[in-house]
């Protein structure tokens, strides 16, 4: 029975359990009686794909529900050799208490293929509860081929290997792997698919089988049938049997030629030994069991470099139709309190390596770890769903905030071009936090200022100080100049002051030499005085001329002249003692009697004479 | 009498000061491309504002600032080593500008290599600190300031007649002229190191530094972009040059730019 598998075990023949399905009707009465049927009534066609001409082929229509009759489709192209005929199974299931039932009607015919070429058997239509349902169409594609190998399942004496029974012809199986596009870009998908072919459905078993690993692919598995489930398929002109082995749906993670590894196995094929008599067929001791191994041709799969002109959002994603949705979990909400930023991807493509798009929080939020739930589905179309990125934060501050639009990019297959997806920028306000004043009370929790980012200092805007290139100052001609303009300028104030003090040096002369004369001058006065009897104002010119002489003798003015500073002056000339105390004295006696008046001339002419004496000493010494 | 003196040292060093600072000629074409300049700068187009830049420059019109914002264009457009080499002549015009030296370590440290310098006398290092506070100009403006000190100090010991003043000033006369010898040999130094031409910047990415002129040589190491060398010897197509950890090598004219 090599077609068990792609026929519904239940179904059985119409005439052969007819006293069943009778009970089986009963049953139902009984057990339920108004319960309804399962609500999706299913009505589908089963037909081989290919078949070569003179071959009978079943057609077998089957709908889960019990139907009365069916309106066959056209079947031009065919012969119809048997048929319909109907069959009708019911399982009733009895589970923890609950019934369910399903019953399976089925049309069958036994068409032959007249002529080669590719035919469509229209849809057949059935009616349930007063509902119509159609099959799909499918299409039968007739070809010239070895009919008694592929149709004649039940004479394997046909197989064509009389002579040599352990050869197995390299033909009769053989495995492939399919890619869907041999030229993708870098992270678009691509399914491959690993097939097993037969043409005799001979095989007995699987041995060592080795997977493809796919590397420079990201890959996932998105069909391992438990079972094979043969179909058959044209290949170059001849039928096979073919299964699905394993399906991947693949992103390739490199770019260049990237080669898939041949997938390998080891076949147990059950081969008719040359039969010697009719008896050995009989007793089923005419087969042998041959191990074969084989391996899929290799696959390369060329995949081209995305395009340079990323933006700076692009973080892989590659596919088509992708969505994007940032939303704040609230929009208002008081400082030290937590919120999230959910971030929603949906789309067709590598959805499962979308990383999280980047996102500036302001400074002043904490954020946390992202938590990212995947709800992708990997099916035979790639891979489409829905990534979810939550980003839990806490404000630490009051204010109005505005988080940037969320960016995400991704390479768009349909278009062949990069794709921008934002988000409205999203604006928070965070109120004051009420506790937020006793929790400062109990600790300054001051913080450091943080740096977000490293930058070059901005350019410098104020007016610069242009100078021609290679000019320079130091060593320049100006240089010079102004060293030499300070020497003379030194010269010119140094010439200028020693003229003065030259000058001024006259000066002090001038008075040492008038000092003689001054002095005599108002003696000669005082002496008219003392004549005349003037007491005080014989005084009077006498401390005068006293006075007068030494304050030109040491060329002190008079208004800072005093018996100190005289003193200290004449003493640095380097005066004897005694005559600086006897000029003194003189001036002395002159000043106490011109106050107090006594002792008439005599004392008069003897001050004079001191006075006089004094002077000449002086001229004496300050030469 | 004295007070003219007074007027006339002041005028003739006002003058000169003028000289120096306000340099005769206009520069309204210049300033005009320095204000479009920053404005394309402050836009973020930094080609169009390093193209103006590089013209200033192409009239032989110079400034430390003028460096910096080149360095800061060719910096935004991603370029360190030409960004390093501005700054660098920014830095030999203004050689106490933090905001230079800020710039340049950032510059530095896009570039790959890290040559390790070979530590240097800790008085030699302090005297070059000395040194780096002001330019050559700069430098040249104290001697002259402190010319004209000593000068006035030598006035006031040979005028003064109080004995403590002119002892004072004779001290002080004496520490100006030692200050006028310390900033001319500063000037000096300074004036020699900016038009020191040998320090130069590497441009391509990868330069092989080989054993000798010419492809014979044996490759010695690589040096990247941005890196810092002294050119010590030049033959036909080929430099010598030295890096500060003292290394030396060839490498072919044209990879290194001159500061």
């Amino acid at each position: 029975m090599k077609e068990s598998v792609y026929e519904i075990p239940v179904i059985t023949g119409k005439s052969s359990f007819w006293g069943l399905m009778f009970a089986s009707f009963f049953l139902l009465f009984f057990c339920s009686m108004g319960m309804a049927y399962a609500d999706d009534v299913q009505f589908s066609v089963v037909a081989p794909r290919v078949v070569s001409v003179n071959e009978q082929f079943r057609v077998t229509f089957s709908a889960n529900a019990n139907v009365g009759n069916m309106t066959a489709p056209d079947f031009s192209g065919f012969q119809v050799i048997a048929g319909p005929s109907r069959s009708t199974s019911q399982q009733v299931l009895f589970n923890n208490g609950t019934v369910s039932q399903s019953q399976t009607t089925s049309f069958i015919y036994v068409l032959r293929a007249v002529q080669e070429g590719k035919y469509t058997l229209g849809a057949a239509s059935i009616v349930v509860d007063g509902q119509t349902y159609q099959t799909q169409p499918s299409t039968i594609e007739v070809i010239k081929g070895e009919p008694q190998q592929a149709g004649q399942q039940n004479h394997p004496s046909q197989q064509g290997t009389q002579g040599n029974a352990t050869t197995v012809d390299a033909g009769d199986v053989f495995v492939r792997i399919t890619v869907s596009k041999s030229s993708v870009y870098r992270g678009e998908y691509l399914t491959a698919t690993v097939k097993i072919y037969s043409q005799s459905l001979n095989i007995a078993g699987f041995e060592d089988v080795k997977f493809p690993t796919f590397n420079g692919f990201w890959s996932q598995e998105t069909e391992a049938p438990q079972q094979l489930n043969f179909q058959r398929e044209n290949v170059n002109g001849k039928i096979y049997n073919s299964a699905v082995v394993r399906r991947y749906v693949l992103f390739p993670q490199q770019t260049g030629d990237l080669k898939i590894d041949p997938f390998e196995i080891t076949c147990a094929i059950q081969v008719r030994r040359s039969g010697r008599s009719m008896f050995d067929d009989f007793f089923g001791a005419s087969t042998q069991i041959v191990r074969k191994h084989i391996s899929s041709p290799p696959v390369t799969v060329h995949v081209n470099p995305l395009p340079t002109n990323a933006p700076a959002s692009f973080a892989g994603a590659v596919g088509t139709g992708f969505k994007m949705d940032a939303q704040l979990t609230r929009d208002t909400m008081m400082a030290n309190d937590a919120a999230s930023l959910s971030i929603k991807i949906s789309g067709e493509g590598n959805i499962k390596l979308v990383e999280t798009p980047k996102i500036t929080m302001p400074p002043d939020f904490e954020t946390y770890d992202t938590r990212i739930t995947d709800n992708s589905k990997t099916s035979t179309g790639g891979i489409s769903g829905t990534k979810q990125f939550e980003i839990p934060f806490i404000p630490r501050s009051a204010g109005t905030f505005t988080i940037a639009p969320v960016e995400f990019s991704y390479f768009d297959i349909a278009k062949k071009q990069y794709v921008t997806l934002a988000s409205r920028p999203l604006e928070i306000r965070v109120a004051r936090d009420p506790n937020a004043g006793s929790s400062v009370m109990t600790g300054v929790n001051k913080q450091a200022v943080k740096s977000l980012g490293e930058d070059i200092r901005y350019i410098k805007t104020e007016q610069p100080k242009w100078r021609k290139k290679g000019q320079v100052f130091f060593g320049s001609l100006g240089y010079y100049l102004s060293i030499a303009v300070e020497w003379l300028l030194f010269a010119g104030l140094y010439a200028v002051l020693s003229k003065r003090r030259k000058e001024a040096q006259n000066v002090v002369l001038v008075r040492n030499r008038k000092a003689n004369k001054m002095a005599r001058k108002r003696l000669n006065i005082a002496a008219a005085l003392l004549k005349a009897g003037n007491e005080s104002g014989f005084y009077e010119e006498l401390t005068k001329a006293l006075w007068g002489y030494i304050s030109d003798k040491i060329s002190i003015a008079i208004a800072d002249l005093s018996r100190e500073t005289a003193r200290e002056t004449l003493q640095r000339k380097q005066l004897p003692e005694a005559d600086i105390e006897r000029f003194l004295q003189v001036i002395d006696e002159g000043e106490f009697a011109r106050y107090a008046p006594a002792g008439g001339s005599v004392q008069m002419q003897k001050i004079y004479d001191n006075a006089i004496a004094a002077i000449s000493r002086f001229e004496q010494l300050l030469k | 009498m004295n007070k003219k003196i007074h007027q006339l040292l002041l005028s003739s060093l006002f003058f000169w000061i003028c000289c120096l600072f306000f340099p005769f000629g206009s520069w309204g074409a210049v300033d005009s491309l320095w204000s479009q300049a920053n404005a394309f700068y402050a836009n973020g187009q930094y080609s169009d504002a390093a193209r103006l830049y590089a013209e200033i420059e192409a009239m032989n019109t110079v400034s430390a600032e003028l460096y910096f914002n080149m360095g800061n264009a060719y910096f935004k457009q991603n370029e360190p080593a030409r960004a390093i080499l501005y700054y660098e002549r920014a830095q030999r015009l203004s050689p106490n500008d933090a905001a230079i030296a800020y710039n340049l370590e950032m510059a530095q440290l896009r570039t790959l290599d890290r040559v390790d310098t070979v530590p240097e006398f800790f008085l030699f290092t302090w005297v070059r600190n000395l040194r780096q506070w002001a330019d050559a100009d700069t430098w040249a403006m104290l001697s002259l300031f402190l010319v004209a000190g000593t000068l006035l100090c030598l006035s006031g010991f040979f005028f003064i007649r109080s004995v403590r003043l002119r002892k004072l000033s004779f001290f002080m006369a004496v520490a100006c002229v030692l200050l006028t010898v310390g900033s001319i040999v500063f000037a000096f130094y300074q004036q020699r190191e900016v038009s020191d031409r040998s320090q130069a910047i590497i441009f391509p990415a990868v330069v092989p530094v080989k054993s000798a002129p010419g492809n014979t040589g044996k490759d010695l190491f690589m040096l990247h972009e941005g890196a810092k060398v002294t050119i010590i010897d030049e033959l036909s197509d080929w430099q010598n040059i030295r890096l500060p950890d003292g290394r030396e090598g060839w490498i072919e004219a044209g990879n290194a730019e001159r500061i």
